[in-house]
């Protein structure tokens, strides 16, 4: 039974080094798939933000534009005196030279027409002038937007390639469990032992034997028969 | 059996911390620009729709912290954008308010010299003093909302640059700059931005507009320059066998 301890020592070993090495690589796989994994959840939410960033520009858009329009409607209303976007301007007052002195009604009738009128105008010509100004407004909200966006990927990018590299390299730090060197120095101490024959089992090699019948220096020749 | 050994994880314990970081510093820059990164309910959305929440929050609850997007950070959020949408209202009004002043003062000396035209030609009180009074008014109208779009335009300059100025910090955060220094600079930024907005603020000047609205004053002034021309060329070309027509250029070399 003794014969074979070393070969069941190196058999040990070996196992408990291979099992050592798969465990690390397990290990090392691991690692990496919970980078992965990460990046994979990254990519997903940096997908749903250029989404949601692309949905704006569907069938929104109309709606986004008209309300822009409103709003540059009140502000050039209120600009130019008063109104909503609702009941435009209102009719604008004409201060006529002649105010002052006797006029005659159709004067005064015709100042109010065209009070009215020129309010018509005004209106109209604000709700164009929105018309021009929203897409233009519209897109610069949108770009500062665009850009925003742009930098949180390129962040999230970078973070994402940051934490890749920490993982790439405590996936190359990970070391064989202490088995599997156990296994490895039980492995090296097994293949010695069974080359000499194993420990005290074997006899010492004698430094003066020169062939294997025992012949030694100093012995009288044999004798040669024929 | 247990896993490999070594390799504790210690590099991305470290990298995690890191991004915690930046993290916390973008929350915290963003904060001060008056974008929430704790949700969309404090961050409103009035003057840029569809803004989405900073990835550094994200970022942060993927790594199971939070990134300054407490309470705390977004009442700051809210307080600060607040103060900077009165800054841009402001900017605006500003911008509006100085080009007005002067364009007032034109439109007064338009309105009474457009008074003197219509009683010297005798026509106050009919139908060209509705027509010049409303062509006076319709011009000044016109003024106001061309005014609008100049105070519209220094406005959006300013958050575009201030947009930019929180962009640029937030790419050096993500560069290394610490956030000491990347609020630091971000305060510089903003006050350089400010001041800028409020010196192009009283340059919105327009132009004289009245002049080339043809109202009556102006034909008046037009007609009388023309006849003025006109009796001054009559006066040089007195006497002289060959008048100057001026035409051909080669006699006339344009001294007076």
């Amino acid at each position: 039974m003794a014969a074979y301890a070393p070969y069941l020592l190196m058999a040990a070993g070996t196992a408990a080094d291979v099992v050592g090495q798969r465990n690390a690589n397990s290990e090392r796989r691991d690692i990496m798939n919970r980078a992965m994994e990460k990046t994979a959840q990254n990519q997903d939410r940096a997908t749903k933000q250029v989404l949601a960033e692309g949905s704006n520009y569907g069938t929104k858009r109309l709606t986004d534009v008209a309300t822009q329009e409103q709003s540059a409607l009140a502000q050039a209303l209120k600009d130019v005196g008063g109104g909503t976007p609702q009941e435009g301007a209102g009719a604008q007052v004409i201060n006529g030279a002649g105010d002052a002195g006797q006029v005659s009604g159709d004067y005064l009738k015709a100042k109010a027409d065209r009070a009215i009128s020129e309010g018509d105008r005004l209106t109209s010509v604000a709700r164009e002038l929105a018309k021009v100004r929203a897409p233009g407004q519209l897109m610069t909200a949108e770009g500062m937007r665009r850009s925003d966006l742009t930098e949180q990927l390129g962040s999230a990018a970078s973070t994402n390639r940051n934490q890749a590299q920490a993982a790439s390299q405590d996936a190359q730090a990970v070391e064989a469990p202490w088995y599997g060197q156990l296994g490895k120095v039980a492995s090296t101490i097994g293949g010695l032992w069974a080359a000499t024959g194993g420990m005290g089992g074997g006899s010492k090699p004698d430094p003066y034997s020169i062939n294997p019948k025992g012949v030694r220096l100093g012995d009288p020749a044999p004798r040669i028969r024929f | 059996m247990g896993g490999g050994g070594g390799g504790d994880g210690g590099y991305q314990a470290r990298q995690d911390e890191i991004e915690r970081k930046k993290a916390a510093a973008r929350s915290r820059l963003n904060a001060m620009f008056g974008v929430s990164t704790a949700g969309p309910a404090a961050f409103s959305t009035a003057g840029r729709p569809g803004f989405l929440n900073n990835v550094g929050g994200e970022v942060a609850a993927s790594l199971g912290g939070s990134a300054g997007g407490d309470t705390t950070g977004a009442d700051e959020a809210a307080a600060n954008k607040a103060a900077r949408d009165q800054l841009y209202s402001q900017v605006r009004d500003n911008a509006f308010t100085a080009g007005k002043r002067g364009f007032d003062e034109q439109k007064t000396s338009a309105t009474r010299n457009n008074k003197f035209a219509l009683f010297a030609n005798g026509l106050q009180g009919g139908s060209v003093d509705i027509d010049q009074n409303a062509l006076l008014d319709r011009t000044y109208k016109q003024g106001l909302l061309d005014l609008g779009a100049k105070a519209d335009a220094t406005k959006a300059d300013m958050m575009g640059n201030d947009e930019q100025t929180r962009l640029g910090l937030l790419q050096s955060i993500d560069a290394g700059m610490d956030e000491g220094s990347a609020l630091s600079s971000a305060m510089n930024q903003m006050k350089v931005n400010s001041d800028r907005a409020t010196a192009q603020a009283q340059g919105t000047a327009l132009g004289d507009l009245f002049g080339n609205a043809g109202l009556l004053y102006t034909k008046n002034q037009a007609s009388q320059g023309a006849q003025a021309a006109g009796d001054w060329w009559k006066n040089y070309n007195r006497g002289r066998s060959t008048p100057n027509t001026g035409a051909s250029g080669s006699v006339y070399n344009g001294r007076i």
